[in-house]
């Protein structure tokens, strides 16, 4: 078989990360991202791109914990390196504060980000309302900077990016030898998953650069997340919400809770409000398929249904995914050379 | 009663703002003048990045301790407020790094969240094996400065452009009482060998992904000798030079070339940074702060001098407990005055 051919579907940062990963794990493959969507028009442009992991109740904890370590270990190397900035990674520390102590106190990641603990009196004192607390260190994706660096190292390794809407993964059949599915919330279109449905989320990214820590509020419903330029403010949780207009209620709404949580943020400037549909299933859809019509069959590897945990999985899923678009390829191989005998 | 406060820095703004807030209403006339050759934003405050942080070790002097937590106490009331914003005023984050086990600093149970760091972290800072992390405030004089001049300037405060030559200078004029917030100046208006510069340069640079101050020590080497990242509200400090006695205002590329290269092997992702702006400022040096009454005669009059200078590289971080103790100062000599002058017939 000559260089195996890879599509990508979605550029999202499943979709660019996926890409790489295979590209590494794979120099022989010639990779190729199709998209109807480019950074900054992704759902990923509009998430805030914080390693704090969502929890999937159909996928085992410790595969969460494997995908999130992984992924953390990696992108924390880039946040120690000189090209942090421009791969828009940085360290930053705040609180996780709870009105009512929480179910569980040791979250399965508390041990793989920095120095978490619990909040002190004094500490606990900046949030009146909230009556226990933890402190800690994570990492922070902006975006559009990771999905624009990952993109420039897509083009370093030779993959090719392509806008395209693809309409049917069989489309592709003739072209490539394995397509990745990489959709996000375009899936449950693209492959008819009624198990995929929309969060929708609005967000406010605010001018407010004197807000150096982030502040998450209970189940991570309000929060304030300082990017490099701007501080990303949320949000909400619309189940089954299509819509992907600002709705100006909800910027006031959103507003008001992180005020009351950071008062400063009353002198915030140029209010920028965004909304993303966040691809939520019970579990990651992280798998083998083949497509097959009249004898001709088409290798697909699904990697999408991350949620609200995209950022914090993402490595680790690319790799899995890379990792099994391995598998299919030697299948071929194997059944090609079969085919030779 | 006329007060004079010479020097406009953040000692000078401060002590004159605390007095005036507290006895303003009890002095029957209390008119005050600020007199200084320069104000923000070219002082020595305005210099400095603005990180509250006493130095590691305080010798034991626990005056400076408590002013130093009272100072902390006094800002983080105001954290919540609209003004902390025009003050400049915010929490920040941070490490400080060192190459060996230290005891705990006086400061650890004044900032928020102090502890040790963990071995994941200390893998950020190769060839530093022991450090903490705490979470304290930045104020930033470029904005505070103005701030507290509004202030004055409200409650009728008279601001004086000029450099004055002696104590005298002012009692001669008619002023009751001086107070001396001239920092590094002071020895000019009487002589101080304790007080000397302790000449710093920084560099100012474009790095808005960095959200933690850094602050290293090289126990051996003295404070502000060894390189610090503090990022501000819109520009990142680097810094790491501390010359006792050097007088000189100029940059030195030699300087640059240290702070540069040091900080940047700190923290990698620095180099990428756009360098702004470099400044060079004379930390007022000594080894505890002169915080004093001075009594004496212009004539016939009594003549009153409260000295508050010499607070190095930690103005920022005590200016307030310092302005609360001089105001007290202010307060002896109010009482003293009343305990000399006549009662007044009742009529």
């Amino acid at each position: 078989m000559a260089a195996p051919k890879v599509a990508v579907v979605g550029a999202g940062v499943i979709g660019l990360s996926t890409a790489l990963c295979i590209a590494e794990t794979c120099p022989s493959c010639s990779v190729t991202v199709l998209s109807d969507q480019f950074s900054p028009n992704t759902t990923s442009d509009v998430a805030a791109g914080m390693l704090i992991p969502h929890t999937y109740p159909g996928t085992p904890i410790h595969v969460q914990k494997q995908w999130f370590k992984e992924t953390f270990t990696y992108l924390f190397a880039i946040s120690n390196s000189a090209e942090a900035s421009e791969a828009g990674i940085h360290l930053v520390s705040g609180w996780q504060v709870f009105k009512n102590t929480p179910k569980e106190e040791l979250p399965f990641w508390s041990d793989i980000v920095l120095g978490f603990r619990p909040m002190s009196e004094a500490e606990l004192q900046k949030f009146p309302q909230h009556r226990f607390g933890q402190a800690f260190t994570t990492l922070k994706c902006d975006c559009p900077p990771y999905l624009l660096w990952l993109e420039k190292r897509l083009k370093a390794t030779g993959v090719q990016m392509h806008t395209r809407k693809v309409a049917d993964l069989w489309e592709l059949h003739s072209e490539y030898d394995v397509v990745v599915n990489c959709t996000g919330i375009g899936a449950h279109q693209l492959v008819g998953d009624e198990k995929l449905f929309p969060i929708r989320g609005q967000v406010l990214k605010v001018h407010a650069p004197w807000v150096k820590n982030f502040i998450r509020d209970g189940d991570g419903l309000t929060y304030i997340y300082p990017g490099i330029h701007r501080v990303t403010l949320g949000g909400t949780r619309e189940k089954e919400s299509w819509s992907l207009s600002p709705d100006p209620g909800t910027t006031e709404d959103i507003f008001d809770r992180c005020c009351s949580l950071e008062p400063s943020l009353r002198g915030a400037q140029d209010i920028k409000v965004k909304v993303g549909l966040r691809p939520s299933r019970w579990c990651v859809r992280l798998q083998r398929e083949v497509l097959s019509q009249g004898g001709v069959k088409l290798p697909v590897v699904h990697n999408y249904g991350h949620g609200s945990g995209g950022f914090s999985v993402h490595r680790g899923t690319a790799k899995e995914a890379a990792r099994l678009v391995g598998e299919c390829i030697a299948a071929l191989q194997g059944s090609s050379s079969r085919a030779k005998l | 009663m006329r007060v004079a406060i010479i020097g406009a820095g953040v000692i000078g703004l401060s002590t004159a703002l605390c007095i005036h807030e507290q006895y303003h209403g009890l002095v029957p006339s209390l008119d005050m003048e600020v007199y200084a050759d320069r104000y923000t934003p070219h002082t020595t405050s305005d210099g400095a990045a603005g990180l509250w942080q006493p130095y590691v070790n305080d010798h034991g002097n626990l005056r400076e301790t408590i002013w130093n937590k009272e100072t902390f106490d006094y800002l983080l009331g105001y954290l919540g407020s609209p003004a902390a914003k025009e003050m400049g005023l915010f929490l920040i984050s941070g490490y400080n790094l060192f190459t060996q086990p230290v005891p705990d600093p006086s400061w650890k149970n004044i900032v928020l969240g102090f502890r040790n760091l963990t071995p994941k972290e200390l893998e950020l800072f190769p060839g530093y094996s022991y450090g903490w992390f705490n979470t304290a405030l930045m104020l930033e004089c470029r904005s505070y400065l103005p701030w507290l001049t509004n202030r004055l300037t409200q409650r009728g405060v008279k601001f004086f452009h000029k450099k004055v030559e002696s104590f005298q200078e002012m009692f001669a004029q008619g002023v009751d009482v001086v107070i001396n917030c001239a920092g590094v100046r002071a020895g000019e208006l009487q002589p101080d060998p304790e007080l000397q510069p302790g000449r710093g340069q920084v560099i100012r640079v474009l790095a808005p992904w960095v959200k933690h101050f850094i602050m290293t020590h090289d126990v051996k080497s003295g404070i502000y000798k060894s390189p610090y990242i503090i990022p501000g509200s819109e520009f990142t400090v680097l810094g790491g030079i501390y010359q006792h006695g050097n007088w000189n205002e100029e940059n030195s590329a030699q300087d640059h070339k240290t702070i540069w290269e040091s900080c940047c092997r700190l923290l990698p992702a620095l180099q990428k940074a756009k360098i702004v702006e470099e400044w060079s400022g004379l930390r007022p040096a000594r080894p505890c702060v002169r915080l004093e009454r001075e009594s004496g005669r212009h004539g016939h009059r009594h003549a009153e001098v409260i000295h508050n200078y010499g607070h190095g590289g930690f103005g920022i971080t005590i200016h307030w407990g310092c302005a609360m103790a001089a105001a007290r100062l202010f307060g002896s000599i109010l009482e003293e005055q009343q305990l000399a002058s006549p009662p007044q017939p009742r009529l």
